[in-house]
């Protein structure tokens, strides 16, 4: 026993990398349908919201996340967007982040393609601006000013989707599905709580936990954290996606570091009580 | 001179901050028309500004690459990387897709080079963080313990395996859920220290803007 | 042509991948190039879009084409930055920063207090009042029903108390800023949770990637790539083995 202790101890990290990598490639190769998911009252405040908005009224959704954050908040916007073209909403896209204006553009044409929705008719993608707080309270103000074009080139003015938005002010409802900052925060502050609209969330699970007041302030209407979030609204939507198929990965890697952890302690403890 | 160069800046600074804080508080058309018209041109700025930042990285491996500095084959492999985002880029007219709906070159780019890229950059911290956990995650004191409770609950409530493997310890039945522990844990102790933290931040953001309208704060203006 | 392209894009993927995973092994020349590549091909797609994104669309367009001559003062304004790069005129950037910086400054304040401080107060104090009959009530039977919310008013005040350091944390003061720190490690340990979650997601995207780039449409990218990139390493660590001392020597 007393060999293994400071073996334990010192164990080369790359055995951990080995165990995660399995850990979560595992599931991969073999489903496993783990079962256990539960749908939160967080993720219900968002979905009822798009489900109470009657057919045809706009809903702004910002996609302020990068390719790092693809795995979770991609299927999380995938699930909205099917939702909202399922209720027949004007989907009006915007994207605070540089590097995610191609996610936005391949979620819309993804779910877009689903429901036979037509670019500039039912959806519109607005694009990208530098100085992220200054486009929401540009949007807020004049959207056409702000965005005179679309990303794909196309004047903003002619665009049907549009007809009913001249600014944030006509929004009744927007999610915002954010890895960092500019995100939710600056969505509330400088959009929400100024131009009188109701916000949901969507975050990555870093970010999560700190979104915890705004949800009970009710500056949030709901909250979709992670990709356990996705799966939870994947599920409201009674259609599985790939974060659904990604639970049983992050079931067994949370397991595996829940039991490093308790193995850490353990070794450490008796360590400590073993003589010399 | 010293009035342009070190007096202008600070009264632009006032002028502009006091303008935007009394527009706040006017709700008149012409003030609604003033925030709309500022704010425009802060994008504008921000056009030029991105391109300041780039400048300065470019610098510095361009000084690198000059005197053959240890590393700068590296930078040359940088700059290879700025000629494939940008040609492709240059090339499709900063369009992901062809008019035709196919994906260009510079969609083709971003999909298999800037996301795997970006994304494997960060999906490398998976394996950190197991690794970190394992080797310092010790409860030595109270303090620890308690912040290693608190991350066990939350790691196991928050697979759908953790809750069913509650559900199996106490019966699918108990009146307390696994979700339960960790919503309270969330919306309670969490949520209390981080509104905390979040006022203390917002209170000294607050002091800070004041202290840059009134010029005692002035590190953004560089040196003389 | 576009088969081509797709297999072409999953070979590179998959080898860029790979590349960057081959730093868990240790660090190495492969790495160091992809991480390069990854800084210069985020800035060449950064400079793509501004420029027919942002710059065409909001200085050339309504500059030359729409003739909206107001566009002149922020276009003067943004070139003023760029002359931070010419240390004779370096100064004259400090108007456009100061703009930027009083702008921010001035449009922060009052949203900030409005929506970061009095709202959060208001989250923190509403959950113990009730209003009947239009008149605010304070109910003991509230107060005790509503253990959650006296929690988290203890813990705002305590983790508030915990970072204010005017005054030295002693006597009352040392129990009250330690009971904020106990609420502190509670967030950190579920912000820790979270954070494993978190990056475990962006690691299942990467290896679901690698996997599918393995089937047989993709001509077996990941262990073809795996296999020469290990191959690769070995060599490399045989290249660069310090010889062993010789036997007696110093």
């Amino acid at each position: 026993m007393r060999w293994l202790i400071p073996r334990l101890l010192n164990l080369d990290r790359r055995i951990i990398f080995l165990a995660v990598g399995l850990a979560i490639l595992l599931p991969i190769v073999h489903p496993l349908k783990l079962p256990g998911l539960k749908v939160t009252q967080a993720v219900r405040g968002v979905y009822d919201r798009i489900e109470a908005l009657p057919p045809g009224s706009p809903l702004l959704l910002s996609f302020d996340f990068d390719p790092a954050s693809k795995p979770e908040l991609h299927p999380m916007g995938v699930a909205i967007v099917r939702h909202a073209f399922r209720r027949d909403l004007k989907v009006i896209a915007t994207s605070l982040w540089i590097t995610g204006a191609g996610l936005a553009e391949d979620i819309l044409q993804t779910a877009g393609r689903e429901f036979n929705k037509r670019y500039g008719e039912d959806f519109v993608f607005l694009g990208w601006q530098p100085q992220p707080i200054n486009v929401i309270i540009g949007l807020g103000q004049d959207l056409y000013k702000t965005f005179p074009r679309d990303y794909r080139g196309n004047d903003t003015r002619a665009l049907p989707a549009l007809q009913q938005v001249s600014s944030l002010r006509d929004i009744r409802y927007m999610v915002d599905l954010a890895a960092g900052s500019p995100g939710v925060e600056e969505w509330i502050v400088y959009g929400a709580d100024k131009y009188g609209f109701k916000v949901g969330g969507g975050a990555t699970a870093v970010i999560e936990p700190g979104l915890r007041p705004f949800l009970q302030t009710g500056q949030l209407t709901g909250l979709i954290g992670a990709m356990k979030g996705a799966a939870e609204y994947e599920a409201l939507l009674a259609q599985p996606g790939t974060a659904t198929a990604g639970m049983d990965a992050l079931s067994l890697g949370h397991m595996l570091v829940i039991l490093l952890v308790i193995l850490s302690n353990v070794v450490y403890w008796i360590s400590r009580r073993l003589p010399g | 001179m010293p009035f342009f160069r070190r007096t202008l800046p600070l009264v632009i600074a006032f002028v502009t901050g006091v303008a935007l804080i009394l527009q706040y508080y006017i709700p008149h058309e012409a003030s609604e028309e003033f925030l709309t018209q500022l704010n425009d041109w802060l994008i504008v700025i921000g056009v030029f500004a991105f391109l300041l930042g780039i400048y300065s990285l470019g610098h510095v491996h361009a000084t690198r690459i000059r005197r053959q500095a240890a590393g700068w084959g590296y930078s040359v492999v940088m700059f290879v990387g700025i000629a494939i985002g940008l040609g492709t880029g240059i090339a499709s007219q900063g369009e992901v897709t062809t008019p035709d709906g196919t994906l260009s070159s510079f969609g083709w780019m971003y999909d298999n080079m800037l996301i795997p890229l970006q994304g494997t950059m960060f999906a490398l911290l998976g394996f950190f963080v197991a690794s970190a956990a394992f080797r310092a995650f010790r409860a030595r004191t109270l303090e620890a313990a308690l912040l290693l409770a608190a991350a066990l609950l939350v790691m196991f409530g928050r697979v759908p395996l953790g809750e069913y493997l509650w559900g199996m310890l106490v019966g699918v039945n108990a009146p307390v859920a696994m979700r339960d522990i960790v919503e309270w844990i969330m919306n309670t102790p969490n949520l209390a220290a981080r509104r905390g933290v979040m006022l203390g931040v917002t209170l000294g953001a607050i002091a800070t803007s004041l202290k840059i309208i009134f010029g005692i704060e002035r590190a953004y203006l560089g040196g003389d | 042509m576009s088969e081509f392209w797709g297999m072409a894009g999953a070979w590179l993927a998959a080898g860029l991948t790979l590349s960057l995973f081959s730093f868990l092994y240790r660090d190495n020349p492969f790495y160091k190039l992809t991480e390069h590549l990854y800084i210069g091909v985020s800035i060449g797609y950064g400079l793509a879009i501004t420029y027919y994104k942002s710059f065409l669309p909001k200085v050339v367009t309504p500059l030359f084409v729409e003739q909206h001559l107001l566009i002149v003062i922020p276009t003067l304004l943004g070139l003023l930055t760029l002359t931070r790069l010419i240390p004779r005129v370096a100064w004259l950037s400090r108007i456009s920063f100061a703009f930027v910086m009083g702008y921010g400054a001035g449009l922060a304040i009052p949203l900030t207090i409005a929506s970061l401080l009095l709202k959060q107060i208001e989250g923190t104090i509403l959950p113990l009042i009730s209003v009947e009959d239009e008149q605010i009530q304070t109910s003991f039977i509230a107060l005790l029903d509503n253990v959650n919310s006296l929690l988290i008013i203890v813990g705002v005040l305590t983790v508030l108390m915990y970072f204010f350091f005017s005054i030295p944390h002693t006597g009352s003061l040392r129990v009250i800023s330690r009971i904020g720190m106990y609420f502190l490690m509670v967030y950190f340990g579920a912000s820790f949770g979270a954070t494993v979650m978190g990056r475990f997601s962006l690691l299942y995207g990467r290896l679901f990637d690698l996997y599918t780039f393995s089937a047989a449409r993709y001509f077996y990218a990941t262990p073809i790539l795996l296999g020469l990139l290990i191959l690769s390493l070995l060599g490399l660590a045989l290249a660069t083995r310090k010889p062993s001392p010789p036997m007696g020597g110093e």
